[in-house]
Parts: C-alpha cells; structure tokens; sequence
C-alpha cells in the first residue's frame, strides 16, 4: 500500500484552510485533513499532475468523498498521467461502497468509461466492468437512486434496450419485491426507451409485457408500480392500444363485482377513468366513493377529477 | 384502538353529533380541524393488510406503526402539540455561533449550503438578523465567490451551480440589501452559460453531473441577478419536459425514475420561465403531474415521501408540497391536504430540544430542519399569481407572486411561520426587499 510518507513533500507549503475573521460553520478539522487538504489545494494550485497528487486526491476523497474538486483533480491527473483506466474503476467501486449516495462518483466514472471505450473493441468488455459494481449496490440498497441513473446512462450509451441482460435483471428485481418502483422505471426504459410516443410496436411483443404486467397486479392489487407501468404502456402506445380494453381486468379488484379479493384504489381510478366516455354519472360515483371511503386523503383531488369529467 | 378513540366513538354513537363530542374531548377548541383530520389519518387501515408482503411493505408497516401509536396518544390526550419556535430557534442559533465537530468534516464541500439551511430556517421562525450577522454572512459567503463568478462550496473550491444558488440565496437572506452588487454580474452570466449544454440542459461545473438541480439552481441565480436571457434558457423547458416520467413527477435527467427533489426543481424552473398555468400545460402533462404528485402523501401518516413506494419523509414536505402551488394555480383547483401534513410535521417532525427531523426516531439537521419548515409555511399559505406584476421581461413570472396566510381561526397563532417564496424557497419579504433595489 502507498502511503504519505513514499512520497516527496519538502518543496510544497501546504495551503491552509481559509478562514474568515468570523466564520460561519467552522468545522473542527482534524489535523489528518488539514494535512491532506491543505496538500491537495497547493498542488492543485500549482497544477501539478503527478503521482504524490494523484495519491493525495484518494487521500481527500477517502475522507471526504463529497468533495468535487478533488474528483475533478483527480479526473485531470489520470488524463495527464495515462493512468491505467481499468484500475481506475477498480478505485471508484471501492468509493462506491463506502459513500451510497454520493453525487460525484456517478458521472465520474462515466467519464472514465467515455475514455475506455475509446482504447476498448467490447462493449461486453467494458460492461463487465459495471456489472458486478451495480449488482452489489442494488443488493445493499434496492432503490438507490444513483446507481439506477448510471444503469440507465448505460442503457442509452451501449443501446442496451430490450436485451435480455437488462430485461432479467429487472424481472429479478421485481420478482424479489414487486414494489420497487426503481425496477419498474428501469423496465419502462429498457423496454420503450427508444421507441416515440404513440408510433407502432409489434402487438404481439406489446401483449406478453401486458400479461407479465397484469400477473404482478394480480399479486398486489395494491401496488401502484405495476399500476402505474401498465397504463404507461397504454397511453404510450395509445395508436394500438385502447384503455377500454382493461375495463375487465380492473373491474375485477372494485365494488363494482361481487365479491372482490380486494378493493385497489389505483384500479377504482382506471375504471372511473374508463368510464368517462359511456357513463360520467358511473364515474363521478367512483370518485365520490373515493373521496369519502377508500382515499379521502385526496379528497381535493377526486373533487378535481370530477370536475375534470365535465370539462372535456 | 385506545380508550379515548373507544370514549369518542360511543359519544358519537349516543350524542349523534359531532359537534358536542370534540367540546368534551378536545381541550383546545383552536385545534378540533387538526383533531378531526387525525381520526381520519388514523382510519387508514395501513400496508399491514395487503397479502404479499416484501422489502417495501416489510419497512412501510414498520414506520406505521410507529406513527399510528404516537397518533393514537395525541389522540388520547386530545392535545396536540404546537410548533417550538423557541426551541427550534436556539437550535439554529446555536449552530451558527458554534464550532461543528469533525463529523461535519463530510458537509465540508457544503459550506453554503449549511449557511443556507440556518439563516433561512431562523427567518421562517420569525427571527431577526442583526449587522453582526448579516456581516458575518456576506463575509462568508463571499470568501466562496471565484474570479470566474461562481460560488465554490467553501474556501478554495471551484464554482459550483447548487452551492452557488444556496450563496445567492444566502445572501439575499442576509438583510444587506447591496451585497448581491458584489457580484459580477457579466461574469456570472458568462459562468452559467458555459456550464450550458446543447440538449438546454446545465451541469454542476465542467465533468460534474447534469440534473434538474443544476437547471433550477442556474435560473433561480440568472433571475435574482437579473441576468435571465433567451440565449441562457434556449431549449431548457423543453429539456425539463423531457424528464417527465411515464409516472407523471419528474427525475433528475430523461429516463431516470420520477422523484420528489427533482421534481420540484422542474417544476419551479419552469415556473421561472412563465406563469405556471401556461407554462406547464405547455411543457409537461399537468393531470399526470397532479396525480404523481397528490400520491406522495400518505393517508396515515400525513406526510409525504418522494417516490412511489418509499417511506414518508419530512424534507419532501417541501420538495413535493412546494410542487402545489404551482398545481393549485395551473389546475384552479385546492390539491393537497394541507391540514394532514401539518399534522404530520408538527407531531412527528419536532425534536423535543429543538431541530426538525426526517420521521420520529431519526436525528434532526440543519437540512431536515429548513425543509420541514418550508413545509408548515406551505401548510399556512396559499400563492396567487398577480398579472398587474408582470412585465414581458423574460423571468418577471418569478417575481409575481403573492403569498398570503389561509384564513383559519383554528390556526394557533404559536404555530405561524413567514410567508415563503413559491419558486425561491425563502421567505418573501427577503424576495420583495431584494427585488426593490
């Protein structure tokens, strides 16, 4: 291991800390950050790129990984210095782990790939590089908002989308918790990312996504993620596809049959939704029994909805 | 159920109204509005019922409970507690004349941001700042403005676009109303346009990360400066739009799931760029928006979290209710149930000696603390957009706003906080003095 002392220092005055006449949330810092600070700001002042710098960036960023001036330091030492660029990533996993929600490891590391990509033939290459990283991440934290984004920066960049990769990988995540919105989200991209808006999809592919989309509703009626992602694929592809045509199936969990296993808020608002058209009084009673029984936190909202139905 | 739930529910059932129930239970007449709106929290049957449980239900029933049995023994007591402004204004004060310990060593990138939290949350309490302190802030955050125009996030770091708009706002809270003259404003311009990428989007600083954060930081700045120009922010609604998500909240770039902090960054970016009952129809898919965003809160608990399926969250009080006033405008209609989150903040977000919090059990902070409190300003207030104070300047949308308290005699005075900036997030009368010059 490398340590301060493997380096030579005696030619740089450390920059001290500045401190105003009377500072405002002065931090008591203690004399290792000082030291590795107040090094890192005198190299970085003198622009220098070497090995001790690029030594003193992990330093800082060991104690202080939010500290995106040294990242960009850093950045700056490895393109000057033709670091080894595997290792590089190598070094940011570790970060990583240690600092989950941490701003600037993400395009950090972005940029470190955009440099690799250059010097690599395979992409399969490079996302074996990533893979193992974002597995573990998500396995510790199901939902971390970072680590999806960078998945997702992954997607567009190497046009992953409907590859079977990604698409397993969110299968795995929705099937160890049906609740995890991140996973849909992710799925909608991988699956519709690239397609516009109301162009045409093949039908057939379109109909197995409902039918997986639907398994999960069966299994929590409740869950508005599943909800949420089937009517998406609806309105998405609304040239193909029409609402009405999911009357049947969110009736099923309503008052409105006999008997339901149980009653969905989400699917009481579809079929009120749906109902729009043919029957407003049918609507308007939904969203009045929303208001007052089911949802009357959002009492303000099912009176905004109906008002809605005699607007259009 | 617990005793007094039972006593209040054999009233109703004998007594048959309403009204004669709440004088012999509820102590404070001023309260009953909040005591009615908490047995109707409290009738929420929870996630514990659904039948396949995971991660996310495992977690979810987990803070139910907790929150249902600190509901139910205010509901006991009939007597709910009031906002400690005393005890939450020690606890800023405090911070801004201490020495932090080495912990915060972690926020040492955030200097402006800390600064940020506590003077604005010390002006919501109603606190005065005194030319001891107003020095003391223009000094400070100045010391973090670069030769190039931008603000690093303390001493010796480089211009960055969410630490410059918390020295911006920072500055505008200090009450020296000639500070912002300080700044170079040509050279500010020049920083932010550089930081502007083809897509109309803007990054932290060069090789930094892109989001909603970055665009709502830059136009907030480009608007108190005065320096908003059509070059800045060509492209840039158009970009926000783009990141809608099939949800209907907004995430921190195209692609990227619909979250509360970066929804609201969306939201009040476009609303700098036009009357939000134009501007968002024109950009984004207002009734998806609405339906997200009234989703956030939670029927039992009150407050809101910030994504479909996380937990609630006292900081998205702010981020995902400060989305309503721009709802309410556009959509003409009250949205938000504004007495179940002030429910939510005032019993579950104070910590007994002072400081607001994420959810009961975790610490406070200077973040949480501010957030929270721009919450309860929303709870108290509702925003009308003026056209009399609209120019066809670009950006005068930003500063025609009117802020007024909701009528409620209910209200208790012990619970009032200053009026907030929908878009700017700090009081308005710290908008309106800095505007004047």
């Amino acid at each position: 291991m490398v340590v301060f002392e493997d380096f030579e220092w005696d030619d740089i005055t450390p920059i001290d800390i500045a401190e105003t006449t009377a500072p405002l949330c002065h931090i008591l810092y203690t004399e290792e950050f000082k030291k590795v600070m107040g090094y890192a700001k005198a190299l970085m002042a003198q622009k220098e790129y070497s090995e001790r710098a690029y030594f003193i960036t992990d330093e800082v960023i060991n104690i202080a990984s939010a500290h995106y001036t040294i990242w960009k330091y850093r950045f700056d030492i490895v393109v000057h210095l033709k670091k080894n660029l595997v290792q590089e990533l190598d070094w940011c996993d570790n970060i990583a782990y240690e600092n989950e929600k941490n701003y600037q490891i993400w395009p950090y590391r972005q940029q470190i790939i955009e440099l690799l990509e250059k010097e690599t033939e395979s992409v399969d290459d490079l996302l074996k590089l990533e893979y193992p990283l974002l597995d573990i991440m998500i396995e510790q934290d199901s939902k971390n908002y970072h680590v999806w984004s960078h998945r997702r920066w992954l997607v567009e960049k190497f046009k992953l989308y409907r590859t079977q990769r990604e698409l397993e990988f969110t299968n795995d995540k929705i099937n160890l918790d049906v609740r995890n919105n991140s996973a849909w989200n992710h799925r909608f991209l991988v699956q519709f990312g690239d397609i516009e808006s109301n162009s045409s999809c093949d039908k057939e592919y379109l109909r197995d996504e409902i039918i997986l989309t639907k398994d999960k509703i069966d299994l929590c009626p409740e869950n508005p993620s599943s909800w949420n992602y089937l009517q998406a694929i609806y309105k998405k592809f609304s040239v193909i596809l029409l609402i009405e045509d999911l009357n049947l199936f969110a009736i099923q969990y309503t008052h409105l049959v006999e008997n339901p296993r149980v009653i969905s808020i989400q699917a009481l608002e579809l079929t009120a939704e749906i109902y729009q058209k043919s029957d407003k009084n049918k609507s308007e009673e939904i969203y009045e029994l929303l208001s007052t029984t089911y949802d009357p936190i959002r009492k303000n909202y099912w009176s905004f909805c109906k008002n809605l139905l005699y607007q259009n | 159920m617990s005793n007094s739930k039972k006593k209040v529910d054999w009233y109703k059932t004998v007594l048959g109204s309403r009204r004669i129930v709440e004088e012999m239970v509820v102590k404070s007449e001023t309260q009953s509005n909040q005591i009615d709106t908490l047995e109707i929290m409290l009738s929420s049957k929870g996630s514990g019922s659904q039948k396949v449980g995971t991660l996310t239900t495992e977690q979810q029933v987990k803070v139910e409970d907790d929150i249902r049995q600190i509901y139910e023994s205010i509901l006991d007591d009939g007597q709910l507690p009031t906002l400690e402004t005393t005890q939450h204004r020690s606890f800023v004060k405090y911070f801004l004349e201490t020495n932090l310990p080495a912990g915060f060593i972690a926020l040492d990138a955030s200097h402006t941001w800390m600064i940020f939290w506590l003077v604005n949350s010390f002006l919501l309490l109603g606190g005065k700042i005194d030319e001891d302190m107003s020095n003391r802030i223009s000094e400070n955050i100045l010391s973090y403005l670069n030769e190039d125009g931008g603000f690093g996030g303390g001493a010796g770091l480089i211009s960055h676009v969410v630490s410059s708009y918390a020295a911006v706002m920072a500055l505008c809270l200090s009450n020296d109303h000639h500070v912002l003259d300080k700044i170079d404003r040509q050279k500010t311009y020049e920083w932010l346009l550089s930081l502007k990428l083809e897509d109309g989007s803007f990054c932290m600083y060069k090789g930094g990360e892109v989001d909603t954060r970055a665009v709502y930081c830059a136009l907030v700045i480009a608007s108190v400066l005065g320096i908003l120009t059509p070059e800045l922010v060509a492209g840039t609604a158009e970009w926000l739009g783009r990141c809608q998500t099939f949800e209907g909240g907004f995430g921190g770039v195209p692609g990227d799931e619909a979250h509360g902090g970066y929804s609201f960054c969306a939201v009040a970016a476009l609303s700098i760029l036009g009357p939000p009952q134009e501007i968002i129809t024109r950009h984004c898919d207002l009734k998806n928006l609405v339906k997200w965003s009234v989703n956030r809160q939670f029927q039992l608990e009150g407050g809101m979290n910030g994504r479909t399926n996380k937990l609630v969250d006292g900081c998205y009080s702010h981020w995902v209710g400060g989305i309503f006033p721009f709802l309410e405008l556009a959509t003409q209609c009250d949205l938000l149930d504004r007495a179940a989150l002030k429910n939510y903040i005032l019993i579950c977000c104070q910590e007994e000696n002072g400081g607001l919090r994420d959810k009961p059990g975790k610490r406070p902070d200077f973040y949480h603390t501010n957030y929270v409190l721009c919450g309860l300003s929303l709870c108290q207030h509702k925003a009308k957009h003026d056209p009399a104070l609209m120019t066809e300047k670009l950006g005068a949308s930003a500063f025609a706003y009117r802020v007024e308290r909701i009528k409620d005699p209910q209200e208790d005075p012990a619970n009032f906080i200053e009026p907030l900036h929908p878009i700017f997030g700090i009081p308005m009368n710290t908008v309106l003095k800095n505007r004047e010059l």
